[in-house]
C-alpha cells in the first residue's frame, strides 16, 4: 500500500487553514494548523479511504488533536502504508 | 409603492459546453453540443448511454483549499462562483452588500455524496463512511459551504421544486430586493446529475433519447420523432441587485429581470397537464407580473425537454397565450445541446436569455424537424440578429412546478 507525498497534503490542506502546509513541520501539533474535531475525524477517514487501511480504536485513541505530523505519518506507516514521493 | 427595479449585472455558467460564461456562450452561438458518450460509469446496460457531463478538468481549476468535505454539487458551485467572482462587475460586491444573499436551486442536492457513502456503507459493513456524511445530504449544503466560503451574512437558502429549481430561486430573489429585504443577492442553479442511481433511475421512467448513435441531435425538443430527454449537469449563477444600488456603484447592468410567474398543476408526479393550462398561467401571472403583453415578448426560452407530452403541452400553453404568433417568435429550447440540467436548468436558460438581450441575437440550435401544424421560429445552424426588448424563460418541474421569468433590455 502507498499514498504519494501530493495525495497527502491534498488530504491535510482539506483539513488545516490556508497555507498551513507552507509552515507545517513533523513535531508541531496539527491544532495549531486550524485542525478541529471534526476536521479531525474527517482527515483519518480520508487518510483511510486513500490508503484502504482502517485503524483500530486504539491507535485512534492514541491520535487527538495534540498529535503531531510525526505521530499521524508514524500511524500510517505502522499499518505498512508507505508514503511514496510521486 | 412602486416595486423597486432588479437588474442582471453578472452571469456565469458551468455545463458541458465550457467551465466559464465566456466558453458555453461561444458554443451556444456556434449551435455546438456537449452531448457525448457516457464517461463516468458504465452505461451499457442501460437504454440511454450518452449525456452531457461536465468535463472533469474542472478539477484542475477548482481551488479547493479549505474546503473539508465539498459534495460534487458543491465543487459544480464553487466553480461557477470562482468564476463569476473574477469579472469585473462582480469584483467588489462584497465589500458594497456587507449583508449579500444567497439563494440556488438545486433539484437533488448532496445524492452524489449519499449514493457514493451508502457503496462505502454496504462495502464496509457499516463501518466507514465519510464522517461529514450527514452535513452533505441535505440540499442545502451546498448553500450553507458556499456562505461560509464566501461569507455570505444575508438571506442564504436552497429552493428545491425538480426542475424548475433554478427558476424559483431567481424568482424568490427578485421579489426579496424587490421588496427591500436585501439589495444584493447571487442566485441561479446547480445539479451533478451523473450518479448510477439517477441515472438508472430516469433510464427506467423511459424519459430519456435512445439516439445513442447521434448525440449531438439525439434530444430534439418540439421535434417530429423526439423520443426523451438526455441528461445535462452543472451550475449557473446571477448577481442581481436593486438598480439604484448597482448604478451607485457603477455597475454595468446587463439585463432588467421583471417578472416572475409560478403556478402548481397539482395533477401528476410526473405527467404534464395536456392542454399546458397550468404553463400558460405561470406565463400569464409572469407577464402581468413584468407589466407587459404577450405582444410584447421577442424570445422564449422553452423548457423544451425534448419528451412528447412536456413538449406537446408547453407548446399548446403557449399557442393559447401567444396566439398566431406562436410561430414567429423565435424559441431557443438549448437542452438540445447542454443536456437538461434538472435543477440547474432554469438558471442557466436564464443566463443564456440574458445573454441573448445583451448581444441582441438568437442561438441556434443543431436540429429541428417541425411537428405538423405546431411550427415554431427555432433556428438551425446559424445565430441571428434579432430585436429583443423583453423575454420569458419558461421552467417546468416533476409534480407540474411551473415557472415563468421575463427578463428585459435595461433602460435606464
Amino acid at each position: 500500500m502507498k499514498i504519494t507525498v501530493i495525495e497527502l497534503k491534498n488530504i491535510l490542506s482539506s483539513e488545516l487553514e490556508k497555507g498551513a502546509l507552507d509552515h507545517i513541520d513533523e513535531s508541531t501539533n496539527l491544532e495549531h494548523f486550524g485542525l478541529d474535531s471534526v476536521g479531525f475525524f474527517t482527515m483519518i477517514y480520508k487518510i483511510e479511504d486513500a490508503c484502504n487501511i482502517e485503524f483500530d480504536e486504539e491507535t485512534l485513541d492514541q491520535l487527538t488533536l495534540k498529535s503531531t505530523l510525526g505521530d499521524l505519518l508514524s500511524v500510517i506507516t505502522a499499518k505498512g502504508v508507505e508514503v511514496v514521493p510521486a | 409603492m412602486d416595486k423597486r427595479k432588479v437588474v442582471v449585472t453578472a452571469v456565469n455558467a458551468c455545463c458541458s459546453l465550457g467551465h466559464d460564461i465566456d466558453t458555453v456562450w461561444h458554443n451556444l452561438k456556434q449551435g455546438n453540443s456537449g452531448i457525448k458518450p457516457i464517461s463516468r460509469f458504465n452505461a451499457e446496460r442501460h437504454f440511454t448511454k450518452i449525456g452531457g457531463e461536465i468535463d472533469d478538468a474542472y478539477r484542475d481549476i477548482l481551488d479547493l483549499t479549505g474546503q473539508s468535505a465539498v459534495s460534487k454539487n458543491g465543487e459544480l458551485s464553487l466553480l461557477c462562483g470562482q468564476g463569476l467572482f473574477l469579472q469585473e462587475n462582480a469584483k467588489g460586491i462584497f465589500e458594497s452588500y456587507p449583508d449579500i444573499g444567497l439563494i440556488l436551486g438545486s433539484g437533488l442536492g448532496g445524492l452524489y455524496f449519499s449514493e457514493d457513502n451508502l457503496k462505502k456503507m454496504y462495502e464496509t459493513g457499516g463501518k466507514r463512511i465519510h464522517p461529514m456524511t450527514v452535513p452533505n445530504v441535505d440540499p442545502n449544503s451546498i448553500v450553507s459551504a458556499l456562505s461560509r466560503r464566501w461569507q455570505i451574512h444575508g438571506h442564504q437558502f436552497s429552493i428545491s421544486t425538480a426542475c424548475s429549481s433554478g427558476a424559483n430561486a431567481i424568482g424568490t430573489a427578485l421579489d426579496l430586493i424587490r421588496n427591500g429585504r436585501l439589495d444584493c443577492i447571487v442566485t441561479g442553479g446547480v445539479e451533478y446529475t451523473f450518479t448510477t442511481l439517477l441515472y438508472a433511475g430516469f433510464d427506467q421512467l423511459r424519459a430519456m433519447s435512445r439516439c445513442n448513435d447521434t448525440p449531438e441531435t439525439s434530444c430534439k425538443p418540439f421535434s417530429q420523432g423526439r423520443d426523451g430527454f438526455i441528461m445535462g449537469e452543472g451550475a449557473a449563477m446571477l448577481v442581481l441587485e436593486s438598480e439604484e444600488r448597482a448604478l451607485s456603484r457603477g455597475a454595468t447592468i446587463l439585463a432588467e429581470l421583471t417578472g416572475y410567474g409560478v403556478t402548481g398543476g397539482a395533477y401528476h408526479v410526473v405527467k404534464p397537464i395536456e392542454d399546458g393550462s397550468d404553463g400558460k398561467k405561470a406565463m400569464a401571472l409572469a407577464l402581468s407580473d413584468a407589466g407587459i403583453d404577450s405582444d410584447n415578448i421577442d424570445f422564449i426560452s422553452p423548457h423544451g425537454t425534448g419528451t412528447a407530452l412536456n413538449d406537446q403541452a408547453e407548446y399548446n400553453a403557449m399557442a393559447a397565450l401567444f396566439g398566431p404568433k406562436t410561430s414567429d417568435i423565435p424559441v431557443v429550447p438549448i437542452k438540445q445541446l447542454t443536456g437538461h440540467m434538472l435543477g440547474a436548468s432554469g438558471a442557466l436558460e436564464a443566463v443564456h436569455t440574458v445573454k441573448c438581450i445583451e448581444d441582441q441575437i438568437v442561438t441556434p440550435i443543431a436540429y429541428y424537424q417541425a411537428e405538423a401544424n405546431q411550427k415554431l421560429n427555432i433556428s438551425v445552424g446559424e445565430a441571428n440578429q434579432h430585436s429583443i426588448k423583453h423575454a420569458m424563460s419558461n421552467s417546468f418541474g416533476f409534480g407540474n412546478n411551473n415557472v415563468s421569468l421575463i427578463m428585459s433590455q435595461y433602460h435606464h
